[in-house]
């Protein structure tokens, strides 16, 4: 028996040998080690979490070994937390959304029509991506109170998708530039005119950027606090963001719960990626694209 | 195409509408602050463009310009090169893409400020972990922030957060090529580094450019890192801290709109520079 | 055209769906904090009635989140609420500290979107409100009941008067600041307290061979350096005009004073790049000797330093006008009434009620024994650590308190001396450049 286990162990050795040339252990060790710095962050966060906040000013980088949950007690005390992700996950769902879809429809014109003004379309999203929350913040929660929808989701969701419009146009854009000619053609052979060019095609060839962009619109989304505060503070709409950092901003700064509300705020974001990563996958749309 | 007109026309209105009410309009009535001396919410006063002539005399916002230059250079060639390499290597290994693909992301999610503190406690002169170490190993406590190493050490954490996005955008730029290119390139011997230069790169240069330009315009916003480590102090202000400043401690709305301005110029700028610098390369096929 | 309407269908459809689905989500509970605005309207039936009728107040303050005060605040507004039962508080909260809060606060203001009740910062920063009409002036109130008035130290109520007399908001705690010293590490090493200017130099040279820092204090966010140093070298008078007329050259030697600290070695090492809490931070756990900050600083440090610490004066440095007793202290924020409010009938009485409730002595015993601050009512406090009681000695020793002089300009012209700070210590820029740059943007701002 052992030595059977032995000839197999070997032979597998030698396959997997022969399947990993040197230059992909290479490989496989660059990205391990970025891998580490990128796992150790969350895990610091986590861990940190467990401890009160002179600890973690202190000893951030000690184990914690004798885990406290005074932070987590102290932010499930707060009895809406369950009421809280809803309203976040209700107001970043419906900005991806809504940026999805009108960000979708114009990408599509930015990256296949050409027309004029095309650059200065192009040059003014660029701009718009540079203006800073602050400049625009004061008039937008004018216009929302006169329009009463300060304390709604609409009060949240109609900012953020503005805001985030830029950002996904040009990124869907970049990626539908380059999206072959003969695709475009062939289906224009068949008759179809420019929207159903665009669902038929378009939309399936590009759900991996769609899938990228509604990631990042998500997490910013999700994760403004600036807009939130001013815009939705109100119990019934008010998203973790707004409700976690109630908990850990006052006073000279609790770490620890900064650190728990940092691992709680996580949790959701790392749900929608893991969800959503299959649409990045890149069999998912080889179909498509050979279709 | 024919009766294309309508269909521009309707697809950007939706996201024309929206971007106007909620930021052009918006932008403009910042613009026009930017003409007044302001004092807090309530007064102004016109002042025609002398927060424009305090521009181009204030000496600590040409520091805080060349600051973000220098982010900026490290930003576009270590930032945005490690995501292409990384997202080069992960395109061509056989298993464990999704795992790859997961933890680099992870960043990302921990907010700006929680892995700025994590820094601060990394770089800290009195109880720091590099100068705990060294004091473990017997050798004098180095001060991490000084005048002359602020900026780079803070560039470490700024360009290393966000790597993962920019790896994301790389790799979903690749997953559009389709893969009997590969295998064509297979048959014709072209493999590795090749197949990365001549191949990948020209067919995702659109995405590249638009990369870059994400690359640029965040550098002109940066902002937690350099005001949780440094605030700002030992040659580390830049563009974004110094707005901050302005117009959220200092409530000057005024002159700090006009640094908005100022920003949201510059930014265009460098993109169009960007933009034709990178022109030639684009290849459609 | 058939399929470009189906699509413009598509789109409105999901738009729609999103719309309602936030809109229902909303109507129900949207309702209760919508209503303030509601109840304006049948201002004449309530006249007419006789029985209580419902109204709604929105209160606003920084009472909310990790606040010590907050369990205190809500049970003042319950008791409120007990005795009225046909009053209903929406306790709107925000922290101080968080960025948006002087904006949300303002534009709420500038855009008749103001809570009836107003917990804000009292002076500089209430100015555009203030000047704006946007508030009510509560001398006449005040005067018309005297048991309230009354029950509110007297010199409180001087110490927050606008230069013109009027009373606009009315405070519940106030706060002082001073040098908090670690006995035990001045004992430890036979270190003289550092109660004038030569035993502070004294200090700062010891500790600083032996390696301790002398005093923890940050060069950006150097708001209590600078506030002392001004109001110690150019005294109480000079310190209330702040910038308005020509420089006090005391101002320069009371800045040069920290110059003169730094050379001796008495900041920490990355004071430049520190922020307020980690100077803390190093005071609390014993790495520094000296912290220069406000009351509210106690709350954060364990029971032991807690034992071991008591407050002092800042020193004069030496040639500087002010005693030696003059301490920066006050009353930061208070309460201001709404004119809406004041001018809406059906709500102008229940908002004055609860504005008198809020600040009464009982209620502001309840708010001062749970945040530690200094009560703005003569009541007495129990409890309180012996540093805590050390601090209200001081105040009651003191012989002059002056609000911090950051209150008396605008915020720019602070920031620029904050800006200085490390400048000047160092030696590459002199206090009279940075005085002079503040004049220059305080004039700029008139």
């Amino acid at each position: 028996m052992q030595q059977v286990n032995r000839v197999t162990r070997t032979k597998k050795m030698a396959r997997l040998e022969r399947r990993f040339g040197a230059s992909d252990i290479f490989v496989y060790i660059c990205l391990s080690l970025w891998a580490l710095t990128t796992i150790y962050p969350l895990f610091w966060v986590v861990n940190n979490s467990f401890k009160v906040s002179r600890d973690v000013m202190n000893n951030s980088f000690r184990f914690a070994s004798n885990p406290v949950m005074t932070n987590y007690e102290k932010a499930f005390d707060r009895i809406n937390m369950g009421h809280s992700y809803m309203n976040s996950l209700i107001m970043s769902i419906s900005t991806v959304l809504l940026v999805l879809i009108f960000g979708g429809l114009a990408a599509y014109v930015i990256a296949r029509f050409r027309f004029r003004g095309r650059n200065v379309i192009y040059s003014l999203l660029v701009a718009t991506l540079l203006i800073p929350t602050f400049a625009t913040i004061v008039p937008v929660y004018e216009l929302l109170i006169k329009w009463k929808l300060v304390n709604t989701y609409l009060g949240l969701i109609l900012p953020h998708t503005s805001g985030n419009l830029a950002f996904a146009i040009l990124v869907i854009a970049g990626f539908m530039a380059t999206i072959p000619k003969d695709l475009e053609e062939a289906a224009f052979i068949d008759g179809c005119d420019r929207y159903k060019m665009f669902t038929k095609i378009f939309l399936p060839v590009s759900r991996p950027v769609f899938a990228s962009a509604s990631i990042f619109v998500f997490l910013w989304s999700y994760n403004d606090l600036f807009s939130s505060l001013i815009f939705v503070n109100k119990e019934n709409v008010r998203p973790i963001v707004a409700l976690l950092n109630e908990i850990s901003s006052q006073y000279g700064t609790d770490f620890g719960l900064m650190a728990s509300a940092v691992s709680l705020t996580v949790i959701p974001v790392m749900v929608v990626y893991l969800f959503i990563q299959r649409f990045i996958e890149k069999g998912l749309t080889e179909g498509a694209i050979k279709g | 195409m024919k009766g294309d007109k309508k269909y521009i026309f309707l697809f950007l209105f939706p996201a024309a509408v929206l971007m106007s009410i909620f930021i052009y309009y918006p932008f403009l009535k910042s613009i026009y602050l930017s003409f007044f001396r302001t004092k807090g919410f309530f007064e102004k006063k016109f002042v025609g463009f002398e927060n424009y002539k305090r521009m181009f005399s204030d000496d600590l916002l040409g520091a805080a310009t060349l600051n973000t230059l220098e982010i900026m250079l490290y930003v576009v060639i270590f930032q945005v090169g490690f995501a292409l390499v990384l997202a080069v290597m992960v395109d061509s290994i056989k298993w464990g893409k999704a795992f790859y693909r997961t933890v680099f992301f992870f960043p990302i999610v921990i907010s700006g400020a929680a892995i700025s503190l994590m820094f601060v406690l990394i770089y800290n002169y009195q109880f720091g972990l590099l100068n705990s170490a060294l004091s473990n190993f017997g050798m004098d406590k180095v001060l991490w922030l000084s005048e002359t190493s602020a900026l780079k050490a803070i560039a470490v954490p700024t360009v290393w957060h966000y790597v993962g996005f920019y790896f994301i955008l790389f790799l979903t730029a690749m997953s559009k090529i389709p893969s009997d290119f590969y295998e064509a390139a297979k048959i014709e011997g072209i493999s590795g580094f090749k197949k990365t230069v001549y191949l990948t790169i020209p067919l995702i240069m659109s995405d590249i450019k638009v990369v870059i330009i994400l690359a640029i315009t965040g550098t002109l916003k940066v902002f937690d890192f350099i005001w949780i480590l440094a605030r700002g102090q030992n040659g580390t202000e830049v563009l974004g801290t110094y707005m901050y400043k302005k117009a959220m401690i200092d409530l000057n709305f005024g002159y700090g709109s006009t640094i908005a301005v100022y920003i949201v110029v510059f930014g265009v700028l460098l993109s169009v520079l960007t933009n034709r610098l990178l022109k030639k390369e684009e290849v459609t096929y | 055209m058939g399929k470009k309407s189906k699509m413009l269908m598509a789109l409105s459809l999901v738009f729609v769906l999103i719309l309602s689905a936030c809109g229902s989500n909303n109507g129900n509970k949207g309702a209760a904090t919508n209503a303030p605005k509601e109840t304006n309207a049948p201002t004449t039936e309530a006249t007419k009635e006789p029985a209580p009728e419902p109204v709604k107040l929105r209160v606003f303050s920084t009472f909310g989140g990790t606040d010590p005060a907050k369990e205190a605040f809500e049970k003042v507004l319950k008791q409120f609420t007990d005795a009225h039962p046909n009053v209903t508080i929406d306790n709107d909260v925000m922290s101080a500290n968080d960025d948006g809060f002087r904006t949300k606060v303002n534009t709420d203001m500038n855009s008749g979107n103001e809570a009836d009740l107003t917990f804000y910062f009292i002076g500089k920063d209430a100015e555009g409100f203030v000047n704006a009409g946007k508030v009510v002036p509560l001398n006449d109130i005040l005067d018309s009941d005297s048991a309230w008035k009354d029950g509110i130290n007297p010199a409180v109520l001087e110490l927050v008067k606008q230069p013109d007399g009027k009373i606009m908001s009315i405070p519940v705690t106030g706060y002082y600041e001073g040098m908090f010293v670690n006995k035990k590490l001045f004992a430890d090493n036979n270190i003289e307290l550092p109660t004038d200017w030569d035993k502070l130099e004294a200090a700062v040279k010891a500790f600083a061979a032996k390696g301790i820092i002398p005093i923890s204090a940050p060069f950006d966010q150097s708001h209590y350096l600078i506030e002392h140093s001004i109001l110690t070298a150019a005294g109480p008078e000079s310190q209330s005009k702040a910038l308005t007329g020509d420089i006090d050259p005391n101002w320069e030697l009371g800045l040069n004073g920290l110059k003169k600290l730094y050379e001796l070695g008495a900041f920490p090492k990355d004071a430049a790049t520190i922020d307020l809490g980690m100077a803390q931070n190093y005071y609390y756990e014993g790495l520094a000797a000296m912290l220069i900050e406000g009351s509210w600083a106690i709350g954060g440090m364990s029971p032991e330093v807690k034992d071991n610490s008591t407050v002092i004066p800042y020193p004069v440095v030496p040639g500087g006008k002010g005693s030696g007793n003059d301490i920066v202290g006050g009353f930061g924020s208070g309460f201001y009434l709404a004119q809406k409010t004041f001018d809406d009938a059906k709500k102008k009485d229940t908002a004055i009620a609860l504005l008198k409730h809020l600040t009464s002595k009982t209620s502001i015993q309840t708010i001062a024994q749970s945040n530690g601050g200094s009560p703005a009512a003569d009541v007495e406090i129990t409890g309180q650590p012996q540093v805590a009681l050390d601090g209200f000695a001081m105040v009651s020793k003191a012989n002059s308190i002056s609000s911090a002089v950051d209150g008396k300009m605008s915020p720019e012209t602070f920031t620029t001396i904050r800006s200085f700070i490390k400048p000047i210590v160092t030696g590459e820029k002199t206090a009279k450049e940075a005085l002079e740059a503040a004049k220059k943007i305080e004039d700029a701002n008139k």
